[in-house]
């Protein structure tokens, strides 16, 4: 069952901004009835449709997939065939897990903060050997690292019991910051699984090369997802 | 899917995952704009989906749950650095857009169709440079409609994002695609604008 966008007559506006997805018939019955209705008596928009269809068809008509390289399978069947017999002992090391990258971001970034705690203001810094820090204000989710970036549902993540499953924050273009563990609430925002799905507004300073957030102040945004 | 031998685990694997070799490669490929780039991309993204092949539901489309692996691969391994996302002042290139489209195919009865002056007077090459441009968010939902013709259910499951978002991101990439190509036919003085519709902000000569 596809939701109803249009609640009212279309005008020319509504027309353009729903014409691609008229296109690609991904609208629900009513409202693409709405919308034809409207082209039918409305010829700029009828024109309008007529070009982007042919812009469409152009498109496709262009924009074809390219094909794998020769030796791109053999390549990967072969690093396959090499993982594949440790596989389970590499999922739960260590250095193969990628969330592990927070606790070793946070103990380099340990080694990274004393020069700018000592003598130089956050936000200041950009001369070279030291980092570049931004201030941040933003709202996330904590989110199980191994599992979210396997598409695991929240549901998912919060009934994972692997203990070596490290969480950290997401970010609404699907990118996530590791928490250096130097704050309160970094240890239970990193290490507890019941805070999976949680929505949090954090303040931090940022280490864009560390992908790391020093955390300054945490709030609960929402209830969770 | 369940755990059996680790060589039965691989056969399953590489006969349910690697017949989308070509389908991944071709979105590493718009991803990471460089070839060798896509290849490992693909491949690591392959790795990774094998680690936690367990985690598949079998019967689930395979394709989107690759897409989703790759995706987070090309955003943890090629976007690490980026502080910002990508910004467009995409209101006013819809704008500039809609003007040009209104003002070289619907303004006269007879009006020429995109299709026969831009799209056939536009290089691969300026076709691969506007898809480049794309900002990573907007590329992605393009190439998965236009290239790969999947569904908005199936692109929202294979990015885990909302169908609303499937659509905006859709509306805007088709609209930022179209407008530049349109900048492309407007330079060779195929079709008229009153200035640049190029996302990056580039002035009429």
């Amino acid at each position: 069952m596809r939701p109803l966008y249009l609640d009212r007559p279309v005008d020319c506006r509504d027309f353009r901004k729903w014409v691609y997805h008229l296109q690609a018939d991904e609208l629900a019955e009513a409202d693409r009835e709405k919308l034809i209705d409207h082209s039918a008596q409305c010829e700029a928009c009828a024109r309008y449709l007529e070009a982007e269809d042919s812009f469409l068809r152009g498109l496709r008509g262009r924009l074809v997939a390219e094909a794998a390289p020769e030796g791109l399978e053999t390549r990967v069947r072969e690093a396959l065939e090499l993982e594949a017999p440790s596989a389970e002992r590499r999922e739960g090391s260590w250095i193969r897990t990628p969330a592990v990258s927070a606790l070793a971001a946070a103990v380099l970034l340990a080694a990274l903060l004393v020069p700018t705690l000592v003598g130089m203001p956050a936000g200041d810094a950009g001369s070279v050997g030291e980092p570049k820090i931004l201030h941040v204000v933003k709202t996330v989710t904590v989110v199980d690292h191994n599992c979210d970036m396997t598409g695991a549902s929240f549901a998912q993540q919060l009934a994972c019991r692997n203990a070596r499953h490290l969480n950290v924050l997401k970010l609404g273009d699907g990118s996530y910051w590791n928490v250096n563990l130097d704050h309160p609430s970094a240890r239970d925002i990193v290490m507890e699984p019941s805070l999976r799905g949680s929505r949090i507004t954090v303040e931090a300073d940022f280490y864009p090369e560390l992908q790391t957030v020093q955390l300054i102040r945490v709030r609960e945004a929402s209830s969770r997802l | 899917m369940t755990a059996g031998a680790p060589h039965q685990r691989r056969d399953e694997f590489e006969r349910v995952a690697l017949p989308h070799i070509n389908a991944l490669f071709n979105l590493a490929l718009k991803l990471t704009r460089n070839r060798k780039d896509a290849e490992d991309l693909v491949q690591e993204a392959y790795l990774r989906a094998f680690r936690f092949f367990d985690s598949y539901e079998a019967g689930t489309q395979i394709k989107a749950w690759l897409y989703r692996i790759l995706r987070n691969t090309f955003i943890n391994r090629y976007r690490a650095a980026k502080a910002r996302p990508e910004e467009v002042d995409f209101d006013k290139i819809e704008a500039v857009y809609e003007q040009m489209v209104e003002d070289n195919f619907l303004s006269e009865r007879r009006a020429p169709t995109p299709e026969s002056v831009v799209m056939d007077g536009v290089l691969d090459g300026e076709i691969q440079e506007a898809m480049a441009d794309l900002p990573e968010e907007y590329r992605t939902v393009v190439v998965m409609d236009l290239v790969d013709e999947l569904s908005y259910k199936e692109i929202a499951t294979a990015l885990t994002i909302p169908l609303g978002t499937v659509m905006s991101r859709l509306h805007r990439g088709r609209k930022l695609l179209q407008a530049a190509l349109l900048e492309f036919a407007r330079r060779k003085g195929i079709v008229k604008g009153p200035r640049s519709v190029a996302p990056d902000g580039d002035q009429p000569s």
